[in-house]
């Protein structure tokens, strides 16, 4: 058994272990990766054939024997699917190509049983590349794609029409940057499009089951998404290549939201990739985080962080709020996160005009989304040089009743976390109540960068407690003390989302 | 009148605004109030919000009066929050003038926020006078809905967020615990109408607080004009006095206009004649108007006014007309209109319905009902109801009166 072989204790420079355990034109490639420093984080894993990165992953299999070794429950398993292999074989320039695994973004080459074998080894099935894709016959094929949402680490989800009056279409592939994308037979379905008839007045019997909804699932780099083609496969094997406007693709986390999955697959947390997609959404959010921009910085041990409300009004009364702190003297440090598209232009007038009236030392950060505060928590409070804090996420208002419970935290010793809980929403059904959570909790800084080193990100940065305080014991709880602006309740994909990753962080 | 100066430091009167710069019933209550408090002797000092565009029309009478010079962009109307500027520098006016009590008139432009800070920095009692719903209205306080501006019964945070649909209902529950909380420490609270006070009160502070006080005019005329002699061929004169606004209900009474064209009996009996400016009306709503103007016998717009000339131009009158569409609390036109010796038509609503007793000092009209002015303008043609009353009209207050019905207010709060 590999693991056996494997020193998995913190010793090494290099914090990655990982293995293959298979490779061949039947399973694709399969083994595991772990960060020994940060086990609950996966690594990024790349496919590579000689010098072509040709496919991404992230561990995300149960591996009983990893967690056994390290002691604690992690994901360490990961595969490339035999199509994967593939078509990733394709791409290589000389058969002598060698197929190997490695960390992403590192030199780190998983080991195997044998050396890495060269493509020709494999004895792969012959591949399209991506090279061989050029319009030609179209078979008498009419279509059309609508849209195209990139995630990285999944694939594209693609919604268009095509007639075929000749043949039937047996499949889809979709070329895109430099790679070659199948659907999914599990993640693709047809539907009506009744609104064709208009355009081509003798394909009603086609109509029925004109339009499609794929997902194209393999990896690729976020900009990789140019020059796109579309290849409807007819049975009896012939294909027709189709040029696709470069507009059409939209990229998760840049030019699209979650939320935008859903025109694709309304019924998204049912499908059959969702934890996929899922795991997907969110190392595309963290691969987007840009660390936060201090315009203001002083080092405060006790502080209190604020990320301030993105609506102007709201703006106001967090300032307000924490000057009330202030005139109480409960506020020994301060750290205000703005957001740079938000509130950045009012932030910094608004902390000088507190300063003048109460002159604590005071920080100012810029982060790009309200959420991003939570995950670059741990970047915080090193810039802040932070030994204990209390953090506030947007849109919360603790009152002074929690600002003094959270101020006799600050100043004393308590190890176990706390949490300030938010007053009952009299608006929200019963059943969208928020919790107690990592929106407004306090800490000290230490165990918490030790808690981030293996914690699970969640979409939006926040969902209940984010398992703050799993393992740690007597985490101390203040209910109904924090006032909110508006509903806590996160949209229904980031709720799906969250509820799929908090599950298995369980 | 003594003029013996109190002892123990100065009252602060501090307000949105200075009657310099805009001439608002409530900025207007507040200078008289500063101005009967020093009439009576009281050592008085008058503090106003003042946008650093406006500074140049701020014009004091004496070192007394301040202006808390304001950024437009420094100030949140929703939760009514100044920046920290405006309150340290009324801080330190209050200490530099030894204050011992404040009268806050309004707390827009001065913020909440400075409410707040001066009972948590200071042991300076302070009373807040409403001049309307501010605290429970985020539509300028009117209790008037949006845009269809209906008259709005009770604030709630769902049916203020119907109005504001920009803005969750959360954000109007945490508007309101912001207000309350702000407006707790006051010693005292005065409204110049029960139906203000009574609006306040079910919104949530304290009762006991509560002392309503009117509004003093500035000056009074020597005695009310006499009623005017009425002959049959002499129509009577309904005058309109102050800013001409929807809220005011002039819409209303060009819906009349048009009505009373058509009954050519009654239109020969009377004349509606406008006071005030239209400054920042829209086009339309001016086109409307000129057109009424220009178009009925029975109507004549007399253009702007100076306050000091209201009392004479009342008395050309036989009427005052107030048909605002919004509750109103104590129009000062109301007051001016018995100070003149005239009697009121007004809308029966809120304060209106409050100071004018219907059938005794006025008539009453309902509510965005043209037709129902344009009856009440047929029952005031008649010389009987005129002189009757002309003769029920009540007596009105001046600013010393009121100072001295505040000064009583003050001592028997801070004696508890």
């Amino acid at each position: 058994m590999t693991t056996l072989e494997t020193d998995l204790s913190e010793t090494g420079q290099i914090p990655f272990r990982g293995y293959i355990d298979v490779i061949n034109a039947a399973r694709g490639v399969q083994g595991w990766a772990v960060d020994i420093t940060a086990p609950g984080r996966p690594p990024a894993l790349t496919l590579h054939v000689g010098s072509v990165t040709a496919a991404r992953t992230i561990p995300d299999r149960a591996r009983d024997d990893i967690s056994a070794a390290l002691g604690r429950k992690v994901s360490a398993g990961f595969g490339f699917d035999a199509e994967t292999l593939r078509r990733a074989a394709g791409l290589a320039a000389t058969p002598d190509d060698l197929v190997t695994v490695c960390i992403a973004g590192t030199e780190f080459r998983l080991g195997s049983d044998a050396p890495p074998p060269r493509v020709r080894d494999l004895n792969l099935p012959a591949t399209d590349s991506a090279d061989d894709w050029r319009p030609g016959q179209t078979h008498g094929i009419e279509t059309s794609v609508d849209r195209i949402l990139v995630v990285p680490g999944l694939g594209c989800m693609v919604e268009g029409w095509v007639l075929s009056p000749r043949k039937p279409v047996a499949g889809f592939a979709l070329r895109i940057g430099g790679r070659v994308l199948m659907a999914r037979a599990d993640a693709m379905f047809r539907k009506p499009r009744a609104d064709l008839l208009a355009a081509f007045p003798d394909a009603g019997p086609m109509l029925p089951s004109a339009g499609f909804v794929a997902l194209f699932a393999g990896d690729m780099e976020p900009p990789d998404h140019g020059a796109p083609m579309l290849r409807v496969m007819l049975e009896g094997g012939a294909t027709a290549d189709f040029f696709l406007p470069g507009s059409l693709p939209r990229l998760l986390g840049h030019t699209a939201a979650a939320a935008d999955a859903l025109q694709f697959f309304p019924a998204l947390a049912a499908e059959t990739f969702f934890a996929d997609f899922a795991t997907a959404v969110v190392a595309a959010q963290r691969a987007a985080l840009v660390a936060p921009v201090p315009l203001r910085l002083v080092q405060t041990p006790r502080s209190l962080i604020v990320v301030l409300p993105e609506e102007r009004s709201d703006l106001f009364l967090a300032f307000e709020t924490i000057a009330a702190a202030c005139r109480e003297d409960l506020v020994d440090g301060l750290t205000m996160v703005a957001v740079t598209d938000a509130n950045r232009a009012d932030a910094p007038w608004l902390l000088d005009d507190l300063l003048a009236s109460h002159p604590v030392p005071a920080s100012l950060l810029t982060v790009r989304h309200a959420g991003d505060a939570f995950l670059l928590l741990p970047e915080i409070l090193r810039m802040v040089g932070a030994k204990r804090f209390c953090y506030v996420a947007a849109g919360l208002f603790p009152g002074l009743a929690a600002l003094r419970v959270a101020a006799v935290y600050l100043r004393g010793a308590a190890k176990a976390p706390m949490f300030l809980g938010p007053q009952p929403d009299p608006f929200a059904q019963p059943d969208r109540q928020a919790f107690p959570s990592s929106r407004c909790f306090a800490w000290n800084a230490a165990a918490f960068l030790r808690w981030s080193a293996s914690a699970t990100d969640f979409l939006g940065g926040h969902y209940r407690d984010n398992l703050l305080a799993r393992g740690v014991g007597g985490a101390l709880l203040h209910p109904d003390i924090v006032a909110a602006s508006r509903s806590l309740a996160p949209p229904p994909i980031e709720q799906a989302v969250n509820a799929a990753l908090y599950a298995a962080a369980c | 009148m003594a003029r013996k100066k109190a002892a123990g430091g100065a009252i602060a009167v501090v307000a949105h605004t200075h009657p310099s710069v805009t001439k608002g019933g409530a900025e207007i209550a507040a200078y008289s109030l500063y101005q009967g408090l020093k009439a009576m002797g009281a050592e008085a000092i008058f503090v106003a919000a003042c946008l650093a565009e406006d500074i140049d029309a701020f014009r004091p009478d004496s070192r007394d009066e301040y202006a808390l010079v304001m950024q437009r962009t420094h100030y949140d109307d929703f939760y009514t929050l100044s920046a920290g500027e405006i309150t340290r520098e009324l801080l330190a006016i209050l200490q530099a003038r030894r204050v011992r009590l404040v009268n806050f008139h309004h707390h827009i432009n001065i913020g909440v926020n400075s409410l707040r800070a001066l009972a948590a920095l200071t042991k300076i009692p302070f009373f807040v006078t409403f001049h309307e719903f501010t605290a429970i209205c985020a539509n300028h306080g009117q209790m008037v809905t949006r845009p269809q501006r209906r008259l709005c019964a009770q604030a709630t945070p769902t049916a203020c967020a119907a109005c504001f649909p920009e803005r969750p209902p959360q954000q109007f529950l945490l508007r309101a615990q912001l207000m309350q909380a702000a407006l707790a420490p006051a010693a005292g609270y005065i409204a110049p109408s029960r139906f203000l006070a009574d609006r306040l009160i079910a919104w949530g502070l304290e009762r006991e607080k509560f002392r309503v006080i009117e509004n003093g005019l500035r000056a009074l005329p020597t005695r009310p004009a006499a009623p005017l002699p009425h002959t049959r061929e002499q129509p009577f004169v309904f005058g309109t006095f102050g800013q001409i606004t929807p809220y005011k209900g002039m819409d209303l009474v060009l819906d009349a206009l048009e009505l009373l064209a058509e009954l050519p009996a009654l239109a020969r009996r009377v004349r509606i004649r406008v006071h005030g400016g239209v400054a920042g009306q829209t086009a339309e709503f001016l086109a409307r108007f000129d057109a009424a103007m220009e178009g009925c016998a029975f109507a004549e717009y007399v253009g702007a006014y100076a306050n000091d000339d209201i009392f004479g131009l009342m008395a050309k009158c036989d009427y005052v007309l107030v048909p605002s569409t919004w509750w109103e609390n104590s129009p000062v036109v109301i007051q001016e209109a018995f100070a003149a010796g005239r009697p009121v038509i007004c809308t029966g609503i809120g304060g209106m319905a409050e100071k004018v007793v219907a059938g005794v000092a006025g008539l009453h009209v309902r509510p965005n009902d043209p037709a129902d002015l344009v009856r009440a303008l047929a029952e005031a043609s008649d010389a009987r109801v005129y002189r009757r009353l002309c003769a029920g009209l009540p007596g009105v207050t001046d600013q010393v009166a009121m100072a001295k019905a505040y000064l009583d207010v003050f001592k028997e709060a801070v004696s508890k």
